[in-house]
């Protein structure tokens, strides 16, 4: 049975790392290139899969080439891949991403493709009334939506990684008994000056059982009803923080599974973020439950 | 089959009749509603105080109702009535109701105008519409307030709220009456030809049977039903034997009364010439 399942994108993205940015109409060689599968709530259930839960990405994939690679990759990090069902003659979600190493930036160009969204089936329904927490990101909205009430309705509990302020979204922020947004969303969405006055807003408007704002190197913050509690960001080498906030959610999910209080939640998370930043890749960089331990009790 | 409360009134529609709201606690007055609906063929609202929307009580009512409704025959709304506020009016939607009922209505105007909008925007991107409620409407045993709701205000609070239905003060009070209450019928009629929105007759226990029926004529389409639900339900346990001790079985006389009780109610608001 597994104890979190995960409605969202499914990005097959691919990195190439370049010396400088070309300039249009060009040709130019890149250092190297990376496919690596990604989207907030997909890259989430991997990390709990790591961290030693059981995980279920519940939506459906296309038969393309990114498809078969997308499900090989949830195969490879233990996400259960058997409550994803495959619509041929769609084209993937897909995304194209520039590292320019000269400037460090990251320029990306991408594709929703053209797979319409998902309508769950009995089976991923069933899944969902097994879990203990469906995973929404925000994508996939119309099926979030339905999921997420209908996993309210079963008792379970729904975190959402609000992170992109789409269009339609206000449908899904009354239905999350964990809202994790990123400062940016808290702001931009409740139009606060600052993440504590957004946080107290979100809780008032949703009655989300608790509302953490993550911010980055900055760590976060979290609100209960009560007070405003902060979380440490822990300082650490970072080579690559692609993918730091998806794993943050996962990580939240899998310590919710094994009943720690939200301020635990937040600081184990907080190391599972900092450990994936220290390693490159969003997927491959993701700790598992032992190293956490492990990096916790140094800093015990 | 279980459907919203905007999609329930608009059952009334161009007819003389309202849709009865049962206030229900616990499955076996639920289990009274459904079964005096189905045997008329009337749709109904059940519907949850607010007071258990704080505790979990509403969590185990709400998957009553929700079940109830989906299993019926006829059309079934699960609603919040009188939510205090945002917190209890969130717990409806989370548990599944189908239409909810804010009620800030002892607040100036301007203040209950602006709770009322943004828990109907709120609301509205669920899907789920909104009972507002204008003048408020207190208890019996302090006496029925003489002052009614204005066809301004009303006019005002429908257009900038957007609720669905519209609870209005014009004679009724909650609880039982000392006196039979006396409905301002001109005011229904002026409010609702003004909004063209279902309007709410709360209090409904205790009125005379002919002014509820002017009621419904002048544009009541929702007619509340609580303290005479708890009695019918209390009077009956009462007066049960104590040498039944499963539950079940000393349960079956409350459930048969709280059935002919909602019978009675649905055939006096015409509920079962609607579907």
């Amino acid at each position: 049975m597994n104890k979190i399942v995960g409605i969202g994108a499914v990005v097959c993205d691919t990195l190439m790392v370049t010396d400088g940015f070309p300039p249009e109409d060009t040709k130019m060689r890149a250092e190297s290139t990376v496919q690596s599968g990604g989207g907030p709530c997909a890259t989430g259930l991997v990390a709990a899969a790591k961290l030693g839960e059981k995980a279920a990405f519940l939506g459906d994939l296309t038969d393309d080439a990114a498809g078969a690679f997308l499900m090989a990759d949830f195969g490879r990090f233990g996400v259960d891949t058997s409550l994803i069902e495959v619509k041929p003659g769609f084209t993937s979600f897909t995304s194209f991403i520039l590292l320019n190493k000269k400037a460090a930036t990251r320029t990306c160009i991408f594709d929703r493709g053209t797979l319409p969204g998902t309508v769950l089936n009995d089976a991923q329904k069933e899944a969902i009334k097994n879990a203990e927490i469906l995973m929404v990101d925000g994508n996939d909205l119309a099926c979030a939506v339905e999921a997420a009430k209908f996993a309210r309705e079963n008792g379970v509990k729904v975190l959402y990684d609000a992170g992109g302020l789409y269009q339609g979204i206000e449908a899904l922020l009354p239905y999350a008994d964990y809202l994790i947004p990123s400062e940016e969303f808290s702001l931009g969405h409740t139009g606060c000056a600052t993440a504590e006055e957004a946080a107290k807003e979100l809780y008032r408007r949703y009655s989300p059982e608790a509302v953490v704002i993550t911010q980055g190197k900055k760590g976060g913050i979290f609100y209960d009803g009560e007070k405003i509690v902060s979380y440490p960001a822990f300082p650490v080498e970072a080579v690559d923080s692609n993918g730091a906030g998806d794993v943050f959610h996962g990580a939240f999910a899998a310590a919710l599974c094994k009943g720690y209080p939200i301020a635990e939640c937040c600081r184990f998370s907080s190391a599972v973020s900092a450990l994936k930043c220290t390693r490159v890749g969003a997927r491959d960089g993701a700790p598992t439950f032992e190293q956490v331990q492990k990096f916790l009790n140094e800093r015990a | 089959m279980l459907v919203n409360l905007a999609e329930i009134l608009a059952l009334t529609k161009d007819k003389k009749a309202a849709v009865p709201a049962f206030n229900v606690y616990n499955m076996e007055t639920v289990m009274g509603v459904i079964a005096a609906a189905e045997e008329v063929n009337s749709p109904v609202i059940l519907q949850g105080y607010s007071r258990l929307f704080d505790s979990d009580n509403g969590y185990y009512l709400t998957a009553i109702m929700l079940a109830a409704a989906k299993k019926a025959t006829v059309p079934v709304c699960v609603h919040l009535d009188h939510g205090a506020g945002l917190p209890e009016v969130m717990r409806a939607l989370h548990w599944g109701c189908t239409g909810v009922m804010l009620d800030r209505s002892t607040l100036p105007l301007e203040e209950n105008i602006a709770a009322s909008r943004e828990a109907c925007e709120l609301c509205a991107h669920a899907g789920v519409p909104m009972e507002g409620e204008l003048g408020h409407i207190g208890a019996a045993k302090d006496g029925v307030s003489t002052e009614h709701t204005r066809t301004d205000e009303a006019v005002r609070f429908v257009k900038e709220t957007g609720v669905a239905a519209l609870a209005v003060l014009i004679g009724t009070a909650h609880g039982r009456y000392k006196q039979a209450p006396v409905l301002n019928i001109a005011r229904i009629k002026e409010i609702s030809e003004a909004t063209g929105l279902p309007l709410v007759l709360h209090g409904g226990s205790g009125v005379p049977d002919d002014q509820i029926q002017a009621s419904i004529d002048a544009g009541i389409k929702k007619i509340n039903f609580g303290t005479d639900l708890c009695y019918s339900f209390l009077d009956e346990g009462f007066a049960t034997s104590r040498e039944l001790v499963g539950i079940d079985m000393f349960m079956r006389g409350p459930v048969e009364a709280v059935k002919n009780f909602a019978l009675s109610k649905m055939k006096l608001l015409r509920a079962d010439t609607i579907l």
